[in-house]
């Protein structure tokens, strides 16, 4: 028998859960040695994929001469919806995303026939050749339009709580205002991309890089109209992915596997970075409106808002995203009374979808807006204001009826106004804006509290799979993917502690259909919450029959797994030792976890349940320093205290914090998506779509992490982290308003994003120029 | 095979290539086709740095990050290549590799092989100049000294874009790497070899020579009188965007950038000298005594990578209206010099080489030798505005030159960039200023002439008001500067 050549090394356990634990890939990232799709080498044979998309927004009669294409150099095969075998919708949840446009189209860009070819190059080429001809539409391009003409792509939702109507009317006080909040590219460095290989089983084997296994398997299977089972997809990490791949690298895989298919190749479809940012979804733009009703101290009394996502043409997961916003509108603060209106609008722009945060940053920014001007037109420092409002015992109940029980962000504002000088700061920024006529600085510190699980009750679940070899070593799979977050990391720190191994012992795999069937995306920050728990639950079934081994029919009492051996009783074994003896003696070595997040519901009838297993919160304070004559502006000092319960790794928590800050801070000021009157996005590529460099993190850029157990029964009482962090950058946002308020001024509008030239525009009160030459 | 170019011979990781392939072959194509994928493709148009590898292109200088997706790599014959998978030497680590696992640098991991090899550069960079015995001694402590080695590390990775970490732990592993000494690359890895560099590789059948790099003016001239029809390329920065992301084609290229005669660069306290085939790179590092405007500026041209091989005549010869140089070479009255392969050498004023939009006086078998400019002890002053601070491209720029006698103005050069199809200047203007004094009325009559002259559109970048107003604004920022007037910057070291 083989014996583990490294027992020794099992002894160690070098990376417990709550270390601060490098990446597992970390060393093959620096070298270049980790395999992403495009990496991997091709069978002979193997086709490149380009497709032809639609040169207008709008068109019905839409026919197609593919002649040319076809009689293209290298082309091998072209398909367009009449050649799909099985369905051609490929939507998430709801009807309406399709693989191929037939007959009209609904947004530029659309996909409408693709081609295979022996190269990129040729397929490229090969599609330019096609001819349209088709009756062009008026084309609808805003929320704003959509709400005119009552075209949603799904049901308004609202909710109540309390009797908003007339507590607004006995409010002594009240404010009203509107934000268009424009939407984001992921911009995930690694593009779109899938390769897909036919099986001896007329099935597919398909490779990409998907948040969602699960789904691009059902949508490869019913494009192709084959039972699930003669799918396989599987992601060993993607080159991130911030919720673009969730629903959106599906129709990529389909297309693959339709030509491999039709064509017994090998298929690679890899979007070029322009295209993948014309035909992929995006966060959501919003036009929201809000109104509060407030006494002289700011507390509020009743709340009126109104949210309007601009989804594109079809739904995707926008029913569950405006969901989330309406959920995080009241962001920390009890609204006592109050409606929240969220509706999904239909546009002809590609199909918005998830991004990092899935509508909670655009309902909590309006919310936050909102604060800054009611604190404004009293004169109170607004985080007065906003400390006035936190949830707390008795002003406990959200608009969806459930009950904040976790009321540590009151402390974490304190803790972060003491740390940051907040109130210090606020004093010499009064002071340097009133001796200084070119700059103004600008301050602001603004909480964060998301809600933790999938608002569809039934994704809250998972799956893990674990084997122990006869050597000892450990194989860890489970249902959650790899995007960059850490997650496999993590899961690994904590099945090594369960066993009381080395993370070196626990070789972690690429998420595979075919190993833990039926995944929920990882996905609503829960890829920890859910996967680890389900992994632990494998564990434990192992351990459990390891136990009843040792026991040998006898008492069976609690084992001891730790530093590579394991204790029961009198008896010490050494972890490979044990392990050879268990298979010797026929113990099965093999388990699969399950785990359910337990007590949530919601009812979306009514509008109010328990949605959320827990909340995660978060401060930050920002400054900034305006050039009045440019509106050019720089971020000079970011603190965040962050809350992650019980940190599972510290350093990969912290650079979640990071990462999310600074994604917030792309979306609120340089990234500005636009599109032209026609409905063509111009904000196109890299060259004029600006997501933050190194250059805009100040110096002064500090994280805390509050480390408090979840008082829920999470892994170890960590708390989720993935999407939280970015609304710190909220923060930015405010303070940059702030330096754009004028003495003895209203506190101006600014938009979002705040780029330079917005900011030049809210510090001379120029309302009408914000929108001056700006597409819809 | 008629599009197969003649084959080069290039070092890769310290291994010899010889490779035959088309005239406007990516070196990053190369790479990944022949299953060096450590090096990725996050955009093919030299904006993200993932895809980033070092190359040694004279002896006379370190390795030098650039984009291997718009590098031709029929460019590198002779030359030295370092990718990510060679960076190790005897398989340990190389420092940047190391640091960026120790600050938990990679996330993704996607755009890690691009920030490792930017890393290794800059020190490449130090350790070049600082010779064997590592240099001078390290600057002392002092906030600004840290806020200056803060913004060194900055500028290091300032063209490698990450959407997962922040920056905070790779700007912390560059922190780490700044007070450690290293020994230059070509000592650990392979150096240029000057032979094979000199040498020309075979044109002979049964290859098309479809890529040429010429090593003097007559040789030069021979191939444009042979191929008039050839596409000229210096660092390619431009012209190979057209191959990646247009699916364009070039047959024939011909090189500028190995003619001695072109690479001329003198600045002296007044005036200057620039070869077409300079980079901009080489032309910030000698800018720095002189032409500090000049210097400054470039830094936020493109990105290090972007630097190290976009030239001066690329800029100049595309004449595209957001060529970020050509406001600056407006104000100061360059001279460009047109050679052409029979004709004579020719002079030009840039006001006359620049002809509308992308159009210049460049006609087939003419190429820019070199650009003159003097005035540079004038008080100048060149902004530019853009949505991102680095590496972005300018909504609107403004170059002013003035010279003055006590506080009179005795010549006025105002340029824009970012307002019409073409850098332009306002010549009326101009006269208004002669022999004024600048006073406050002054600067409001011109603020207010600038907004009516100038009539630009609105794109993504920005809106058309905001461009006037902009030129406006800076416009008479210059002359408060020019009073002496304090104009403290959101970048200054002391507002801080
Ligand atoms: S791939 Fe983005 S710069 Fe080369
Ligand atoms: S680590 Fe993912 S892009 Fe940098």
């Amino acid at each position: 028998m083989r014996k583990l050549a490294a027992t020794a090394e099992a002894g160690v356990v070098v990376a417990a859960v709550g270390q601060a634990a490098a990446h597992e890939s970390s060393e093959k990232h620096v070298r270049g040695t980790a395999a992403y799709v495009d990496d991997m080498p091709v069978p002979a044979g193997t086709l490149f994929v380009a497709t032809g998309w639609a040169p207008v927004a709008a068109a019905k009669g839409l026919r197609l001469d593919l002649d040319q294409v076809r009689q293209s150099e290298g082309v091998i095969d072209v398909c367009t919806e009449a050649d799909v075998p099985g369905s051609n919708d490929v939507s998430p949840v709801h009807e309406g995303d399709v693989l191929f446009a037939s007959g009209e189209v609904s947004f530029h860009g659309q996909v409408v026939f693709a081609v295979a070819a022996t190269s990129q190059h040729l397929a490229e080429v090969a599609v330019k050749k096609a001819i349209f001809t088709y009756e062009a539409q008026p084309v609808q391009l805003t929320a704003a339009a959509a709400r005119a003409t009552e075209d949603f792509v799904l049901p308004t939702r609202t909710f109540q709580m309390g009797s908003p109507a007339l507590a607004m009317q006995n409010a002594t006080r009240q404010v009203q205002g509107a934000l268009h909040i424009r939407g984001q590219e992921h911009f995930y460095l690694e593009g779109q991309v899938a390769l897909v290989s036919p099986t001896e089983d007329d099935g597919v084997a398909v490779l990409v890089s998907s948040q969602h296994p699960s789904e691009v398997q059902k949508l490869v299977a019913s494009t192709l109209g084959i039972a699930l089972n003669r799918v396989t997809v599987s992601v060993r990490r993607m080159g991130g992915a911030f919720g673009g791949k969730e629903t959106q690298a599906a129709p990529l895989a389909c297309i693959a596997a339709l030509f491999a298919r039709r064509t017994g190749r090998a298929i690679k479809y890899r979007m070029p970075r322009q295209q993948d940012m014309m035909q992929t979804g995006k966060r959501h733009d919003f036009e929201n409106e809000y109104r509060l009703g407030f006494d002289d101290q700011g507390v509020i009394q009743a709340a009126e808002l109104t949210l309007a996502a601009r989804c594109g043409y079809s739904a995707d997961l926008s029913d569950s995203i405006v969901d989330r916003a309406m959920f995080h509108a009241d962001n920390a603060y009890c609204l006592q009374n109050a409606q929240i209106t969220g509706y999904r609008c239909r546009t002809n722009t590609v199909s918005n979808t998830a991004f990092r945060g899935f509508g909670g940053p655009q309902g909590m920014l309006t919310i936050e807006a909102a604060m800054d001007h009611m604190a404004s037109t009293l004169d109170i420092d607004p985080v007065d204001v906003r400390l006035r409002n936190l949830y707390r015992l008795g002003n406990d109940e959200t608009p969806y009826g459930q009950k904040v029980t976790d009321f540590r962000l009151g402390r974490m504002m304190d803790q972060l106004i003491e740390q940051s000088h907040y109130r210090q700061r606020r004093q010499g920024i009064a002071e340097f804006n009133a001796r200084q006529s070119y700059l103004r600085r600008g301050l602001a510190l603004t909480p964060v509290k998301f809600g933790i699980s999938f608002t569809a009750t039934h994704l809250n679940q998972a799956g893990a799979l674990i084997h122990i070899y006869s050597d000892g070593s450990v194989h860890l799979n489970h249902g959650g993917t790899e995007m960059g977050q850490g997650l496999l990391t993590k899961v690994q720190q904590i099945v090594a502690s369960a066993f009381g191994v080395s993370t070196a012992l626990v070789q972690v795999s690429a998420t595979a259909t075919d190993k833990v069937p039926n995944t929920s995306p990882t996905a609503a920050s829960s890829g920890t919450d859910l996967n680890a728990m389900a992994a632990l639950d494998a564990a434990n079934q192992i351990k459990a029959r390891l136990i009843a081994f040792l026991a040998q029919g006898d008492v069976v009492g609690p084992g001891e797994f730790s530093d590579g051996k394991v204790r029961h009783g009198d008896v010490i074994w050494d972890w490979a030792d044990l392990i050879q003896a268990a298979y010797l003696n026929r113990v099965s070595l093999s388990a699969t976890g399950f785990y359910k997040t337990p007590d949530i519901h919601f009812d979306r009838a009514t509008g109010k349940g328990q949605p959320f297993y827990y909340y995660a919160f978060g401060v930050a304070c920002s400054e900034v320093v305006v050039d009045t004559t440019t509106g050019e502006y720089r971020l000079s000092q970011v603190d965040i205290l962050h809350d992650v319960g019980r940190s599972l790794n510290p350093a990969l928590d912290q650079g979640q914090i990071e990462g999310g800050f600074v994604q917030g801070l792309g979306w609120l000021t340089t990234e500005e998506l636009l599109w032209n009157e026609a409905g063509h996005l111009i904000s196109n590529s890299p060259s004029n779509y600006k997501i933050p460099t190194a250059f805009d993190i100040p110096d002064h850029f500090k994280v805390t992490l509050f480390q408090e157990d979840n008082p829920e029964a999470t892994v170890f009482h960590s708390k989720a982290v993935g999407e939280p962090p970015l609304m710190l950058a909220i923060s930015v946002w405010c303070a940059l308003r702030d330096a754009c308020r004028r003495p003895m001024q209203p506190l101006p509008d600014l938009a979002v994003p705040a780029t330079p030239e917005q900011v030049y525009w809210a510090l001379s009160g120029r309302k009408d120029a914000a929108d001056l030459g700006r597409g819809p | 095979m008629t599009d197969i170019s003649n084959p080069i011979q290039f070092w890769l990781n310290g291994a010899l290539q010889a490779h035959s392939g088309r005239a406007d072959e990516t070196l990053l194509g190369y790479l990944r086709h022949s299953g060096r994928v450590g090096t990725k493709e996050g955009c093919a148009s030299g904006d993200c740095g993932a895809c980033t590898v070092l190359v040694q292109t004279d002896d006379e200088h370190a390795y030098k990050p650039m984009n291997a997706c718009i590098l031709p790599v029929q460019q590198l014959h002779g030359q030295a290549v370092i990718t990510v998978e060679g960076l190790p030497s005897n398989d340990v680590l190389h420092p940047a590799q190391a640091a960026l696992i120790e600050t938990h640098g990679a996330q993704c991991g996607f755009c890690t092989p691009g920030f490792v090899m930017a890393l290794a550069g800059w020190m490449d960079e130090q350790a070049f100049s600082a010779g064997p015995d590592g240099g001078g001694q390290p600057e002392a402590d002092s906030p600004q000294a840290e806020t200056r080695r803060l913004k060194a590390c900055r500028e290091a990775i300032s063209g490698n874009l990450c959407r997962c970490t922040g920056y905070r732990p790779i700007l912390q592993a560059a922190t780490h790497l700044a007070s450690r000494p290293t020994r230059a690359l070509f000592e650990t890895h392979q150096r240029l070899d000057k032979a094979l560099f000199d040498s020309q590789p075979d044109h002979s059948a049964p290859y098309k020579t479809g890529f040429r790099a010429p090593q003097t003016l007559n040789d030069l001239k021979d191939l444009l009188r042979q191929q008039p029809s050839a596409n000229l390329i210096a660092g390619g920065t431009d012209l190979m965007l057209e191959v990646t992301q247009k699916q364009g084609r070039f047959d024939q290229l011909i090189s500028l950038a190995r003619v001695p005669a072109l690479q001329s660069l003198q600045i002296s306290p007044d005036s200057a000298i620039i070869g077409s085939a300079v980079t901009y790179q080489d032309l910030q590092a000698a800018a720095e005594l002189h032409w500090p405007a000049l210097h400054h500026f470039l830094s936020r041209l493109g990105s290090p990578q972007i630097r190290n091989r976009g030239t001066v005549g690329g800029n100049l010869g595309t004449a595209s209206p957001i060529g970020d140089l050509l406001p600056i070479l407006l104000a100061m009255d360059a001279t460009i010099v047109m050679s052409h392969f029979e004709a004579a050498d020719q002079n030009v004023a840039i006001s006359e080489f620049l002809q509308g939009y992308r159009k210049t006086q460049l006609q087939p078998g003419n190429f820019i030798k070199e650009v003159q400019v003097t005035g540079l002890q004038d008080f100048l002053r060149y902004y530019k505005i853009s949505k991102r601070q680095e590496d972005d491209i300018a909504a609107v720029s403004v170059a002013v030159r003035l010279k003055l006698d006590a506080d009179q103005i005795t010549l006025a050069r105002i340029a824009f960039g970012g307002v019409a199809e073409q850098a332009l200047r306002l010549p009326a203007l101009e006269q208004a200023l002669q022999g004024q004094a600048i006073t406050e009325a002054l600067m409001t009559s011109l603020h207010q002439q600038v907004l009516i002259a100038l009539n630009p559109i609105s794109d993504v970048r920005a809106s058309r008001d905001y461009r006037r107003e902009m030129a406006a604004n800076l416009l008479v920022r210059a002359l408060k500067e020019a009073l002496g007037l304090p104009m403290p910057q959101i970048y200054g070291l002391d507002d801080a």
